[in-house]
């Protein structure tokens, strides 16, 4: 029982990971893998209760583990013909080639589950020798396999992924049961288990096709950096639909979004560069390297929640090492609330694709951005939004008017605003106060600033459905692709 | 023997309410101690620590107290527990979010405020199995069934607070909502009935 709580929880959460480079990690799929997982592991239960009464024997409950850890381990081998089709339909934008091969590769690891699970009523009947101790009998399996999960989830989440990586994570999950249950089937059921073991020295391909420098499983999602033919470096996480930093040979300047942190401050008509930053959510760190150039001077808080992307940065994206600039591997709330500075200008630009984290999106964490300014400073989010969706920002611009007097915006992509708060007056007579050097990006921006979007609700830490408008944008967007 | 009762409802409502908190906890704690790996795994810890914890105790009283009454009164106080959770999120946040780390904040708060209630519903499952198994040749059906009916109640409760209520009514209410439909099944078995199951 604690072997197979172990695997099935681990195999949730691998399955996760599995899925993660290759679908992202938005609602919809997570909701998806939990509903498959429970969906067998409930068909699991049922169905072993009315086996455990037909066979009430052990040699039957060990068999049935045997099989289900053994096809819990080919998981990872036959997940890869349909998680590449998925790459292709991703790219094609072909909705229902992308939600076939979602659906087959839950499959796959639904039928593991759906034996593993038929283990916990069968093991019951096993153990139940009078009625009068049903109580007892049933608690103490049920408490078992509860702390095997938890075992199982710990293992996974904070060291197998990272450390061994998602194919080996599955190997290792199989074993556990599999040699339990071949110890009561007899030694030449060891076979099983043994084989298992050796799988562990099989190679680990790419994980997806591509120009890719360098790939690594984080605490927090798969991350990896893409080459373009020009020398362009991007930064991926996950599925890889939005690019998390950039470097280009012989400039800092990127001709997205980021370039617009560099300007914006000077909207509040300080009429000089911030002398202190916060950035957060650097990533590969595309922001403070462009400050390093422009504004050597400025004291840069780097902050991100995954401090693996720090080290991708410094070894692939020019991120350097500086007196004037320093690393927090935090959450950037957390951060906030803790750290004593006062800055010129705060940047928002933390996302767990594709969603901004609800917590940093509320009148309560506005309030307390504001409590961490320096008289006249401001903060910039970065609003990434889907094609003609305007709802997100319009919530964020709402909930940033309840604590800043002046709220602006600068449509600095097509994919991307600049939204931008201060108690100052914001205008684009300040931003001709830019550098030399930074003049023609200052003039588009001047260009492009207006005032915010008007009619969205405010965000609470109580009430943020970001997941909920993200989604539904994404749905709608994809719905009209169909057509 | 009937082969959906009481306790069947029971243990599909409290797996409702146990998923559906779990979901809800995480958005708690979300603004004051962030979501970093750290309160995540404690997330889990603590639900699962509670549940295992329940999971035993509740078989123990239900040998001890196999009635219908029980279990319902066992479910109302677990219900009680749930609703508790948002009123006293508020004073225990604004004391320990500026006083502690992200590490010892986040588990102080989850394991005051959400391990009770979890622990109250994890011992239903073991309570109820207890009621229904009549023999030892038919327990594997009876487990079996009581185990489904559970995740499948999970699988409702997750849903249900993630894709509907949170975003719909936020955090606080979606704890309010799923005590009331806990305490809906379970207050009026607590109050009248005295036969056993």
């Amino acid at each position: 029982m604690f072997a197979v709580g172990l695997s099935t929880l681990g195999a949730e959460i691998a399955a996760q990971r599995l899925m993660a480079p290759f679908f992202g990690s938005s609602t919809v799929i997570w909701a998806n893998t939990i509903a498959v997982v429970l969906l067998a592991l409930s068909i699991g239960y049922w169905l072993g209760g009315r086996l455990a009464d037909r066979r009430p024997e052990r040699s039957a409950l060990a068999a049935l583990v045997l099989l289900g850890s053994g096809l819990l381990a080919i998981v990872p081998f036959i997940a890869h013909p349909f998680l590449s089709l998925s790459v292709s339909a991703f790219d094609e934008l072909s909705v229902g080639a992308f939600l076939a091969s979602l659906f087959g590769t839950l499959v796959l690891v639904a039928v593991p589950l759906l034996l593993l699970g038929a283990v916990s009523p069968w093991a019951t009947r096993l153990k139940l020798a009078d009625v009068t101790q049903a109580g007892v009998t049933a608690g103490r399996l049920y408490a078992i396999s509860t702390v095997g999960s938890l075992v199982g989830v710990f293992f996974v989440a904070l060291w197998a992924i990272e450390a061994i990586g998602t194919q080996r994570t599955f190997l290792v999950l199989a074993a556990v049961p599999a040699l339990v249950a071949a110890a009561q089937l007899g030694p030449r059921w060891l076979v099983v288990p043994g084989a298992l073991v050796v799988a562990l020295a099989l190679p680990v391909g790419t994980t997806k096709p591509g120009n890719v420098l360098y790939e690594t499983e984080t605490a927090y999602q798969y991350a990896r950096v893409v080459q373009d033919p020009d020398g362009t470096r991007k930064l991926e996480l996950n599925e890889g639909q939005a690019i998390h930093s950039l470097w280009r040979p012989g400039t800092v300047l990127t001709g997205g979004y980021w370039d617009g942190f560099l300007v914006l401050p000077f909207a509040t008509g300080s009429g000089r560069p911030p002398a202190r930053i916060a950035a957060l959510g650097t990533a590969g760190g595309t922001v403070p390297r462009a400050y390093a150039h422009y504004f050597p001077s400025t004291r840069v808080d780097a902050v991100d929640i995954d401090g693996e992307l720090f080290k991708i940065g410094r070894r692939w994206f020019g991120l350097e090492a500086r007196p004037q600039l320093r690393e927090f591997a935090q959450d950037a709330r957390p951060f906030l609330r803790s750290t004593d500075e006062r800055y010129d200008a705060i940047f928002v630009d933390a996302y767990r694709q594709p969603y901004i984290p609800f917590y940093l999106t509320t009148r309560e964490f506005f309030s307390l951005a504001r409590s961490r300014l320096a008289p006249g400073g401001s903060v910039i989010i970065n609003v990434g939004h889907p094609r003609d969706s305007q709802t997100l920002e319009k919530a964020l611009s709402a909930t940033l008017g309840t604590v800043f007097k002046h709220v602006a915006r600068d449509p600095v992509q097509t994919l991307n605003t600049l939204v931008i708060a201060s108690d100052a007056p914001l205008s684009a007579a300040g931003l001709d106060e830019a550098p030399a050097a930074l003049r023609s990006l200052a003039g588009e921006s001047a260009g492009r600033l207006e005032p915010a979007l008007r009619g969205g609700t405010v965000f609470t830490d109580d009430r943020a459905p970001v997941e909920w408008l993200i989604d539904a944008s994404i749905v709608s967007y994809a719905a009209g692709e169909e057509k | 023997m009937r082969r959906w009762g009481y306790a069947e409802l029971v243990v599909f409502i409290a797996g409702i309410s146990t998923l559906g908190a779990e979901i809800a906890a995480a958005r708690l704690v979300a603004p004051a101690f962030g979501a970093s790996t750290v309160v995540w795994a404690n997330t889990i810890a603590v639900v699962l620590v509670a549940l295992a914890g329940g999971y035993w105790l509740g078989g123990r009283l239900a040998d001890r107290h196999p009635h219908r009454r029980a279990l319902a009164l066992a479910a109302l106080c677990g219900a009680v527990l749930v609703a508790l959770i948002p009123l006293a999120a508020i004073p225990l946040l604004g004391a320990t979010e500026d006083a502690l780390g992200e590490l010892p904040g986040s588990l102080l708060v989850l394991a005051v405020l959400v391990a009770p209630p979890v622990l109250v519903l994890g011992s239903l499952s073991p309570w109820a199995i207890r009621l229904r198994v009549r023999s030892v040749r038919g327990a594997g059906d009876v487990t079996g069934r009581l185990y489904a009916l559970s995740t499948a109640g999970g699988l409702v409760g997750n849903f249900a607070a993630a894709l509907a209520l949170i975003p719909l009514v936020g955090t606080r209410w979606t704890f309010l909502l799923f005590a009331a439909l806990l305490a809906a099944v379970s207050a009026p078995v607590a109050w009248t009935s005295s036969r056993p199951a």
